[in-house]
């Protein structure tokens, strides 16, 4: 009985367990040891024999032990298929990841949370400029049409393929999301994406609007000056006083000098008073958090580098380029490294994620790299609207708006338009609205069709060609052939008429505050003609050089009113080395992309010093000192000067800039201000050495620096301890490559990291008026690119590998941190061998 | 005899638990080869069977899957799951349940025989 009794006891129990255990268990399905598990996918990159649908002949795609992808096939249509197969097998979650980006659609992945992405995207209109685009290049442009299908084609047979093989990244069961076919649409959109990250204008004209009201005309010259201090005709991108092809300010009878004098705030030039920018204040806001402050995957946009040598001024005659463009450090990279060859194509470089082709590369022929240039291709436009009827004004008449609808997980949203372009912020009390006029709204991206005939291209002729059809976003294009070397600055630049207080009508680019969008005096009149871009072909001189400087002097015939540029230190460091180094070769080429100079610390250091010689200092404050005096600029990893230097730097800031923002009404805008941290910092360097008793360091500079330097060390003292020999640069300054979903788990790094945002080699990190530890930064060069065609040398490297996988090999990070490169346009080492071949199910 | 009958019983289970672990992958699946260990009499030795061949199977077939180590690492970084029991967690599911359905059967053909 008793027997019995406990039998139906553990019977019960048993059944409990089991039912219990069978349903929790059903959750951990995935992790089972079965083909419905995460464990099929393969991280280490095997040879393979694969049959693909829709594949014409047999491609050969040959991995090398450089992590270089050498795609060879029979025809164009099966390269970029390869190219779409390969990508997608390397990078399909980063890749969809974009996709959706562009489209306005990740809340379809990420739920709710992702909501707030998508809607700005619309917003800005990638998903409808995408449409625009499609629908012309398939109209007009039916070769790039068939290569986008080709690449799209590549990308949905290998999710095919890994869908029925159970074999998808892990990230897509564990996220339970599920790939969708990508199709020439998402690559459009992700350019779209691409191409407003890399745009100036309309975000500076709006951060401009809410400081240069409390700061008046005179602060915001001296600290925000139309050219940055210490750049001349020398240092100009396009080299000279602003003339192109014989045309310049002075043809419109206008003087450069009295151009520049003016004061562009002022409402003859904007069509907006100081009292309306005043009541604007919460919807200009409203816009920069909108579409400013967080735009989808967070880009930050501080710089590029980009050098060119003729071939008389190269030690081997020919000529040389040099490319480092600098993007936020995405683990996996926003690049892969692919060699397309196919008759009537052979091209070697970067492809950009979701684009097919090499942006950035080289053909036997030719090499060609990109920089940004940071004049305004984009523009504000403050409305008068009336949302009871949506409505706007224009020219003294009411219009109707047109409205687009689109909807996110299920509910519908509109968004309205004026003539300018996207109402982005409005607020209907006041009866006022922000439009953002971009170009890209407008024109279809032809950027891919400038992309593909620079892949095709075989001398020069054809990459300037290849330059006309750049459109957005405008960039210094560098280019060298095999006898000749170039670059120009191609886009679509908006012009805008205004009268000048002379009379004198006159076209400009940008502007320094919002525009009226309702008088129809501030409307984009045209674009920059080609023949009038800033460029420069084979300058005498030997060399040119573009990182992000001032595009074009002060006498250029459509001035840069919307001029946000760079500091200019990078730029001053190449001019200086270029300038010494005649008869260059490519290893010095290489040299100066991993210069680690900082121009405006060999210009405040040596006032540092001075200023704290002889003073009554502590022990520590005195080894500082010492430091700092046999120090030659550069920001290595084991270097102790450069964390004093920068720290008494952000102290001095502080100090001098921190005072003049709560004085006049900006300490809610200190972030905002702060922003400005790479031109302010240039300001420092001027007014420190040039107007030493200026009001800003309160009537001494010195005093200013002697308070901060204090301060720095007793900071440093505090969080580094009190042996100074270790308070090294790679100590406070780190790297870290960031994941693109924004899963700071499979972030990379921190690493000890080189540099700061003044060095060509260039490491950016954010002030926000407070010093902090450690510094971290996730912008910088994204690839490195030195190319000589005419030698038939090609050298690259950058901070990844080619498979988004976190732990993958064949990765050239040390090679990029240590500043090596490996040889680009051949087969290193073989590795891996995929053959694809036609007729799969 | 009987020594050979239970050796054919385990044989039995043992495929079973690798051929439902392997080829479906749902944990209740190991509710089969345990009724089978239900013939053995002894208690102890058909409920520790049970455990040992259901998560000693399942463990196993993870050897055959070559990038499980790092995906494995990768998955703890995402979800914070320790990497242990990311490896251990649907082994130890699959040889309990295996244990408790030898324990049950074991007792329904007791309770039967009495």
């Amino acid at each position: 009985m008793v027997k019995s009794k406990t039998s139906y006891v553990l019977i019960g129990i048993f059944l409990f367990i089991i039912i219990f255990l069978s349903i929790f268990g059903m959750s951990f399905t995935f992790l089972s040891p079965s083909r419905k598990s995460i464990w099929l996918y393969q991280y280490k990159i095997k040879n393979q024999t694969i049959h693909l649908k829709g594949l014409k002949n047999k491609v050969e795609v040959i991995i090398d032990s450089n992590g270089v992808a050498h795609i060879y096939a029979k025809d164009k249509y099966d390269a970029f298929y390869a190219e779409g197969y390969y990508t997608a097998s390397m990078r399909l979650f980063q890749l969809e990841l974009f996709g959706l980006t562009g489209m306005g659609n990740l809340s379809s992945w990420f739920g709710k949370k992702a909501i707030n992405m998508d809607i700005k995207a619309h917003e800005i209109g990638f998903p409808q400029n995408a449409n625009l685009s499609l629908q012309f290049v398939k109209a007009h442009y039916p070769s790039l049409y068939e290569d986008l299908v080709a690449y799209s084609n590549g990308i949905n047979a290998y999710i095919a393929q890994a869908e029925k093989s159970h074999e998808l990244p892990p990230i897509f069961y564990l996220a339970k999301i599920k790939p969708y076919k990508w199709s020439p649409l998402y690559s459009l959109a992700w350019g779209e994406v691409m191409a407003y990250s890399l745009t100036s204008g309309f975000c500076e004209e709006l951060e401009l609007s809410l400081i240069y009201p409390r700061l008046g005309f005179n602060l915001t010259k001296t600290l925000m000056p139309y050219y940055p201090y210490f750049i001349n005709g020398s240092i100009t991108a396009m080299p000279g006083n602003g003339t192109v092809n014989s045309l310049n300010l002075e043809s419109f009878n206008i003087s450069p000098t009295y151009f520049w004098s003016l004061n562009f705030y002022s409402q003859w030039a904007t069509g907006i008073s100081n009292a309306t920018l005043i009541k604007a204040r919460p919807l200009i806001l409203s816009a920069l958090r909108g579409i400013c402050e967080d735009p989808p995957l967070g880009f930050i946009d501080l710089g590029s580098n980009e050098w060119e040598v003729t071939g008389n001024y190269s030690a081997t005659g020919y000529p040389i380029i040099a490319n480092d463009p600098h993007l936020t450090l995405y683990d996996p990279s926003l690049w892969l490294p692919i060699q397309l060859s196919a008759p009537g194509i052979n091209v070697t470089g970067w492809e950009l994620v979701g684009e097919p082709g090499i942006l950035i590369g080289h053909t036997k022929y030719t090499a060609w790299g990109l920089t940004t240039p940071m004049g305004a291709s984009s523009d504000a436009y403050l409305e008068k609207i009336n949302m009871n009827n949506k409505s706007f004004l224009f020219n003294g008449k009411w219009y109707p708006m047109k409205a687009y609808r689109f909807d996110l997980m299920g509910k519908e949203y509109t968004l309205y338009y004026t003539n300018n372009g996207p109402l982005v912020a409005y607020n209907s009390t006041l009866g006022l609205g922000i439009s953002l006029y971009w170009p890209a709204e407008f024109h279809p991206f032809l950027t891919l069709v400038a992309e593909m005939l620079f892949d095709n291209s075989t001398n020069f002729s054809q990459l300037i060609r290849a330059a006309e059809y750049w459109v957005i976003p405008p960039q210094n294009i560098g280019m060298v052939s095999r006898n000749h070397a170039g670059y120009i600055t191609a886009g679509l630049y908006p012009l805008i008429n205004i009268a000048l207080p002379n009379n004198k009508t006159i076209r400009v680019i940008g502007a320094r505050l919002i525009l009226n969008g309702s008088s129809g005096k501030y409307e984009p009149v045209g674009f920059v003609p080609f023949k009038y871009l800033p460029h420069a072909f084979n300058p005498k001189r030997g060399y040119i050089f573009a990182p992000n400087q001032p595009t074009a002097y002060i006498d250029y015939p459509f001035p840069f009113v919307g001029g946000y540029w760079a500091s200019g230190a990078r730029a001053l460091t190449i001019y200086r080395f270029l300038k010494a180094h005649k008869n260059i070769t490519i290893d010095q080429m290489e040299e100066l992309q991993g210069n680690v100079t900082d121009a405006w610390a060999s210009v405040l250091n040596p006032v540092f010093v001075s200023c704290l010689s002889g003073q009554s200092l502590n022990g520590i404050e005195s080894e500082g000192i010492k430091k700092l005096s046999e120090w030659n600029f550069t920001f290595y990893q084991n270097e102790v000067a450069p964390t004093i230097f920068t720290y008494t730097k952000f102290y001095l800031l502080n100090d001098t800039l921190g005072s003049i923002l709560s004085s006049h009404g900006l300490s809610n805008y200190t972030e905002l201000f702060y922003a400005g941290y790479n031109l302010l910092v240039n300001d420092l360097a001027y007014l420190g050495t040039h107007n030493e008793t200026s009001p800003l360091f309160n009537g001494s500079f010195c005093n200013a620096v002697q308070s901060a330097y204090v301060k720095a060390i007793s900071y440093l003292d505090s969080k580094l301890g009190s042996n100074i020999s270790q308070w090294n640069w790679g100590r406070v300054h780190k790297l870290l490559l960031v994941n693109p979903a924004g899963i700071t788990s499979l972030n990379y790094g921190p690493l000890p990291l080189w540099g700061d945002g003044f060095t060509p080699s260039a490491a950016y990190f954010s002030f926000n008026g407070t010093a902090y530890m450690p510094l971290i930064t996730s912008e910088g060069p994204s690839l490195r690119m030195v190319s000589s065609p005419g030698l038939g040398e090609f050298f690259g490297v950058f901070p990844g590998g080619p498979s988004e996988n976190f732990y993958s090999n064949l990765t050239q990070l040390n090679y990029w941190l240590h500043f090596k490169y490996f040889q680009l346009g051949r087969v290193s080492k073989p590795v891996i061998v995929w053959v694809l071949l036609p007729g799969g199910k | 005899m009987r020594r050979l009958y239970y050796i054919a019983f385990y044989i039995i289970a043992i495929i079973l638990s690798f051929l439902l672990a392997y080829y479906f992958g749902y944990a209740f699946l190991a509710i089969i080869p345990g009724a089978f260990l239900g013939v053995i009499e002894k208690r102890s030795i058909r409920i520790s069977a049970g455990f040992v061949i259901g998560f000693l199977s399942s463990i196993l077939l993870y050897l055959s899957f070559p990038s499980l180590h790092l995906i494995a690492k990768e998955t703890q970084l995402i979800s914070g799951i320790p990497y242990s029991a990311l490896i251990a967690i649907f082994p130890l599911i699959f040889g309990v349940i295996e244990a408790s359905s030898a324990g049950f059967f074991g007792e329904v053909l007791q309770w039967k025989k009495r």
